[in-house]
């Protein structure tokens, strides 16, 4: 096996400070021309030396991934057969199971928590052949966007967004070379965003959330973070599927993603909002996006503009949902240990307590509206394509950031462009597509068809293709 | 955040929030109240879906596989 040093260099000439993405590690532990071994112990490496720096990581299991990176070593030796993620890092969002370790969703309340059998999403990443590196931050029990402590990679004194911001961090940092995040209002897509990296919640239902700790059992969705589209396809494949033992989830065809990867846009109609997604945004971010289109239709897309009706009452719904579901969720705990939440998660959840039933069966039928109105938009288009955020990422401290010359508070402005997708359960992409002028990455958001993944990852590869924001890295060095 | 002012009525809502609460087994006090009032948007938010044309719409259920053909 030659040194994972040298590899990287070889296979990203992106210097000693890089990284291989996911289909590049899987293809060089294929080719035996890159150690597991080798590969996570540099992650380890690049996890002490450089995590301090950002506080990505909850909990890193140096041990077991070297365990597991030995055995992987071994199964190659052997010539035995390779699952799609064979010897490839990932880190989960400390909401997910592992068997033997705590999931403590960023929460006293979960403290003395060990998990007795792993997620299915860890079952399936193992059974891919992933070496799980460890757990990374996520807001507590991943009701909000903001993720204390992790900084963002690309600029420390902003937030990384949430609430899988630990996942985010801990890829564009290159920590790991993939992480599971969750999504609820957009806590997969808005860190991606504020990050510069490629963030996937799949259609409901389409993988499983059985052993992944809920927050709103009617809107999670459960998602990789990745580099670029290939890694979040070739994850997502890993993990999609009917879980029986998940009562969200759906006896719906995983189709092969992977296969119809490279085919582009030759064909495709890509539906642009005529109203609400671009109607706040930032002049910067609405530009980019655009670019962003013009990229696709030069590869052979055709652009059409479409209205999206009803669908600026996603927040309020999701808002509603997520407030009840959360409180019923914690309701014993609320009474019984109240001290244990922080002040703000306390304090969203006694809100929800406070939400009448009328109004969260109101907030349902809302649903109704707003998936009427994708499904009228979708049956001209095959894809709607929005800016993932309105704005860049707010600084760490931030209470409140500018929408549309107003001061809101934080997580509405975030989650404005991504609760949509929640509300309606219909697979969104989020991809870097450039830079704003304070040097945050901005992100375009591709929302697909019911169980149509594919489409959305094939436009996401051809945009990639094209271009080279997901190639960026932050520079951090200690 | 709901501005949370300091006339009578703030002072009714409050209390209000604390014996909902408390009826539900939750204690807090006025400073916890007046916190949750700044959180929740109850009355306006029942509103703004009574004002919504939702007609004999029944609503999705929780764990019903909204795609499904």
């Amino acid at each position: 096996m030659t040194a994972t040093s040298e590899v990287v260099g070889a296979v990203t000439n992106a210097g000693d400070d890089s990284l291989p993405t996911v289909v590049e590690a899987a293809a060089a532990i294929r080719a035996k021309t890159l150690s597991p071994v080798e590969l996570t112990k540099t992650v380890l490496e690049r996890i002490e030396r450089i995590d301090p720096l950002i506080d990505s990581y909850v909990d890193v299991y140096a041990e077991g991934a070297l365990a597991q990176a030995r055995a992987a070593e071994e199964a190659v030796s052997r010539g035995e057969s390779l699952g799609p993620l064979h010897g490839v890092p990932v880190a989960l969002k400390d909401l997910y199971d592992v068997a033997g370790f705590p999931t403590l969703a960023g929460s006293a309340v979960r403290e003395g928590h060990v998990a007795q059998v792993d997620s299915e999403v860890t079952t399936r990443l193992l059974a891919a052949g992933a070496i799980i590196v460890g757990k990374v931050v996520t807001h507590e029990f991943a009701f909000g966007v903001v993720s204390a402590p992790t900084r963002n990679p690309w600029d420390p004194a902003t937030i990384p967004g949430g609430s899988s911001g630990g996942s985010a961090a801990a890829v564009a940092a290159r920590l790991c070379l993939a992480a599971m995040g969750s999504d609820t209002g957009g806590s997969i897509r808005i860190p991606a965003g504020l990050t510069g990296l490629t963030g996937l919640k799949p259609t409901y239902g389409r993988v499983s959330k059985r052993g992944v700790a809920a927050l709103s059992w009617s809107l999670d969705h459960t998602g990789p973070l990745t580099r670029t589209v290939a890694d979040t396809a070739i994850v997502f494949q890993s993990i999609a599927g009917y879980d029986p033992l998940d009562p969200c989830s759906i006896d719906v065809p995983v189709v092969d993603v992977l296969s119809g990867l490279e085919s582009g846009v030759a064909g495709l109609r890509i539906g642009v909002p005529t109203n609400f997604f671009f109607d706040l945004a930032t002049p910067e971010i609405g530009d980019a996006v655009h670019t962003a289109l013009a990229v696709l239709a030069a590869a052979g897309a055709t652009l059409v503009e479409v209205a999206v009706p009803d669908v600026e009452l996603s927040a309020e719904a999701v808002t509603t949902i997520v407030g009840v579901e959360a409180a019923a969720i914690h309701q014993e705990e609320l009474r019984t240990r109240p001290q244990d939440y922080t002040a703000d998660t306390r304090r969203r959840l006694m809100a929800g307590e406070l939400i009448s039933g009328t109004t969260y069966v109101n907030a349902q039928r809302v649903r109704r509206l707003i998936v009427a109105g994708f499904r009228e938009a979708l049956s001209d288009v095959d894809i709607i394509a929005t800016p993932t955020l309105p704005v860049t990422a707010p600084a760490f401290d931030a209470e409140t950031a500018e929408l549309g010359g107003r001061q809101v508070e934080v997580m509405p402005v975030l989650s404005r462009l991504t609760s949509p997708a929640n509300a309606t359960g219909l697979p969104a992409l989020a991809v870097p597509c450039g830079f704003a002028g304070n040097g945050l990455p901005v992100s375009l958001q591709l929302i697909g068809r019911p169980f149509d993944e594919s489409t959305i990852l094939r436009a996401g590869q051809a945009y990639q293709a094209q271009t080279d924001w997901h190639t960026r890295q932050p520079q951090l060095s200690k | 955040l709901n501005e949370v002012g300091t006339g009578p009525a703030t002072a009714i809502a409050v209390a209000t929030v604390r014996e909902r609460l408390s009826a539900s087994g939750i204690a807090v006090d006025d400073s916890q109240a007046q916190e949750v009032l700044a959180f929740s948007k109850e009355p306006e938010v029942g509103s703004f879906y009574r004002g919504l044309p939702l007609g004999e719409l029944e609503p999705m259920l929780a764990f019903y596989p909204r795609w499904r053909a």
